[in-house]
């Protein structure tokens, strides 16, 4: 269970001082797929940090699953992120490493020890077993994308995260992207908070929260 | 913690020509520092070998000419004191229950052992920590002595008309047959006192297993014992000995600081490799810590990583130091006498340094936000 209220977000410089979120109050049931929309700078990415437990530096109250992290110590909130996986526009696996040990990374980091069974099955979910050896350079942007995927679901997170996934991706890939994410919000049954400036991508989702210079204009189910 | 360690080690091996010529300069301080060690322990080592088998004992007067230095060196105190203490002498071959017992007397040149009058008194063994005493025992011939070549142990042989077993046999060591006279207790009356040369400086030698040091004391002591204020007997192989080995752990010391900075550079290029490796890296720690990886861990993730870095390269460092050290002493015939003692301090000094190098770019590497990945 996700609970916003009141939160807001400035962000301040020298000579600037731009407000992202003003006073964002959202509350977004387990299990439920929300598309956050939104022009450039209308504050979905900043609002996607703080669900992401990345941004603590912001007002009003955030709760994940009844508790809240802000000014917690760095191992609880360690702890709360292992229950998020997160899959980003520019998939941001490491290069040095193959996909299979990407995944076996994700899987040591959140659950303390390497289930292969489980690694496997998950590179068989994202349709990559026979690419497990392959580094994230050989492979195509659509593939990375899905390899993302999989090292965001290692360990059945609670809350996945995507920001923009398919921002990098041509149309063909990025369909089977969404596709792919809307199956495992299905089987998995967890929370998708999914950014994208694509109000046809934003419309697979169960709910469309639109912002607008940091507020919320639009909240509706599809 | 496998896992981790595996970690470490692909970030190494992924840039493994920087890891590399990081890790030489480590290897390179490591292994000055080790071979210099192990040279002036060896040549230590032999110091003290030499000590474990032989010392001079000689005299010190504190009269300013010549002359009144003779005058006390011949004074009738001295020579007597000097009748009884000679030389141990590591003799090539002795009956089991001699080998402790070997008294050198050094005499004046001309004086033969075929024309001495021998009166043996009783014999009383020489143990550590009592008294030196008068004693005596049998013979010990030493072989170039054209008298007595053909002798062997349990001989029975007559000097002057009077029976002696050989309990012991020794070749020259360079001395002249005729003017020594070896005796198997540290003290005999076989000697005229007013023939004893008191001038010289006299030899104490033990064989391997000698319990030498408590024995020279003993000798020292008993020497010493009521003399002259102004003169003093004094161990001067023990003296030279004790300069020498101040002398090699003074270029011991220098040359470790010398090679020790060689380490600090080693230290200060890991920080510098690490420090290259946090920021090529900014992206994976950020993804690893929204992935839940505490502070702590990535702190321990280049921490670690450095550590291995660094002990591989000293491990190494440390091995050709050795070997080089091998070849120079057995070149120069000293016997390896590397102290594992050394190493045991050199190897937490080596994590240190591995620890230290990484400290800070680890703590900047844990302080990256994952914020950085949401655009």
């Amino acid at each position: 269970m996700i609970r916003l209220a009141d939160v807001g977000k400035v962000y301040r410089g020298r000579n600037f001082e731009v407000t992202a979120l003003d006073g964002i109050s959202l509350d977004i049931p387990p299990g439920q797929f929300v598309s956050l929309v939104g022009k450039s700078g209308s504050g979905k990415s900043s609002l996607l940090k703080i669900l992401g437990l990345v941004d603590f530096d912001h007002s009003g109250r955030y709760w994940l699953d009844g508790s809240t992290y802000h000014g917690a110590r760095d191992t609880e909130v360690a702890r709360a992120r292992k229950c998020i996986g997160y899959v980003f526009q520019d998939f941001r696996l490491i290069g040095r490493h193959t996909i299979w040990k990407n995944l076996q990374m994700a899987a040591v980091i959140r659950e303390g020890h390497v289930d292969v069974e489980e690694i496997r099955a998950c590179l068989d979910r994202v349709d990559l077993a026979d690419k497990a050896l392959s580094y994230p350079d050989e492979l195509s942007g659509g593939q990375k994308q899905r390899a993302a995927v999989g090292r965001a679901i290692v360990g059945r997170p609670r809350l996945l995260i995507a920001d923009e996934p398919t921002g990098s991706l041509d149309q063909a890939t990025a369909t089977q992207i969404m596709s792919l994410l809307t199956d495992l919000h299905t089987e998995l049954g967890c929370t998708l908070v999914l950014v994208t400036h694509d109000m046809d991508i934003a419309m697979q989702a169960e709910r469309v929260v639109e912002l607008r210079q940091g507020r919320i204009h639009d909240d509706f189910l599809h | 913690m496998t896992f981790f360690i595996r970690n470490c080690v692909a970030g190494l091996w992924f840039n493994r020509l920087r890891s590399t010529l990081t890790g030489i300069g480590v290897l390179v301080g490591v292994a000055s520092v080790v071979l210099i060690m192990a040279l002036s322990d060896a040549l230590i080592a032999t110091i003290d070998d030499e000590d474990v088998t032989s010392c001079q004992i000689a005299l010190m007067s504190s009269a300013e000419a010549d002359a009144d230095v003779l005058d006390a060196m011949s004074s009738p105190d001295i020579v007597a004191r000097l009748q009884g203490v000679a030389q141990r002498t590591d003799v090539a071959s002795f009956a089991p229950e001699a080998q402790r017992h070997i008294v050198e007397v050094s005499l004046p040149t001309g004086v033969s052992i075929g024309s001495m009058v021998v009166n043996f008194t009783d014999s009383v063994p020489v143990i550590a920590g009592e008294p030196f005493t008068r004693a005596t025992g049998d013979v010990v011939i030493m072989r170039p002595n054209p008298d007595f070549s053909n002798v062997t142990i349990g001989d029975q042989i007559v000097i002057n008309g009077q029976f002696f077993q050989v309990i012991g046999t020794t070749d020259s060591h360079g001395m002249t047959p005729d003017t020594k006279l070896f005796l198997p207790e540290r003290m005999s009356s076989l000697v005229d006192v007013d023939q004893l040369s008191t001038t010289g400086t006299h030899l104490l030698i033990g064989q391997q297993g000698f319990p030498f040091s408590e024995v020279r004391q003993s000798v020292i002591d008993q020497l010493n014992d009521g003399i002259d204020p102004d003169m003093k007997f004094f161990d001067m192989s023990a003296e030279m000995a004790s300069g020498l080995r101040d002398a090699l752990g003074t270029i011991q010391m220098v040359l470790g600081a010398i090679a020790s900075v060689s380490l600090a550079v080693a230290a200060l290029n890991i920080v510098n490799t690490m420090y290259i490796a946090s920021l090529e890296r900014v992206d994976e720690i950020a993804v690893l810590k929204s992935m839940g990886m505490t502070r702590v861990q990535v702190m321990a993730l280049f921490l670690l990583e450095s550590v291995l870095l660094v002990t591989i390269f000293a491990l190494l460092g440390a091995l050709i130091g050795n070997l080089c050290a091998a070849l120079i002493l057995t070149y120069a015939d000293i016997p390896m006498a590397f102290s594992w003692m050394a190493l045991a301090t050199l190897v937490p000094v080596i994590v240190l340094v591995g620890a230290g190098g990484g400290f800070y770019p680890a703590h900047r590497a844990a302080k990256i936000d994952p914020v950085r990945l949401l655009r």
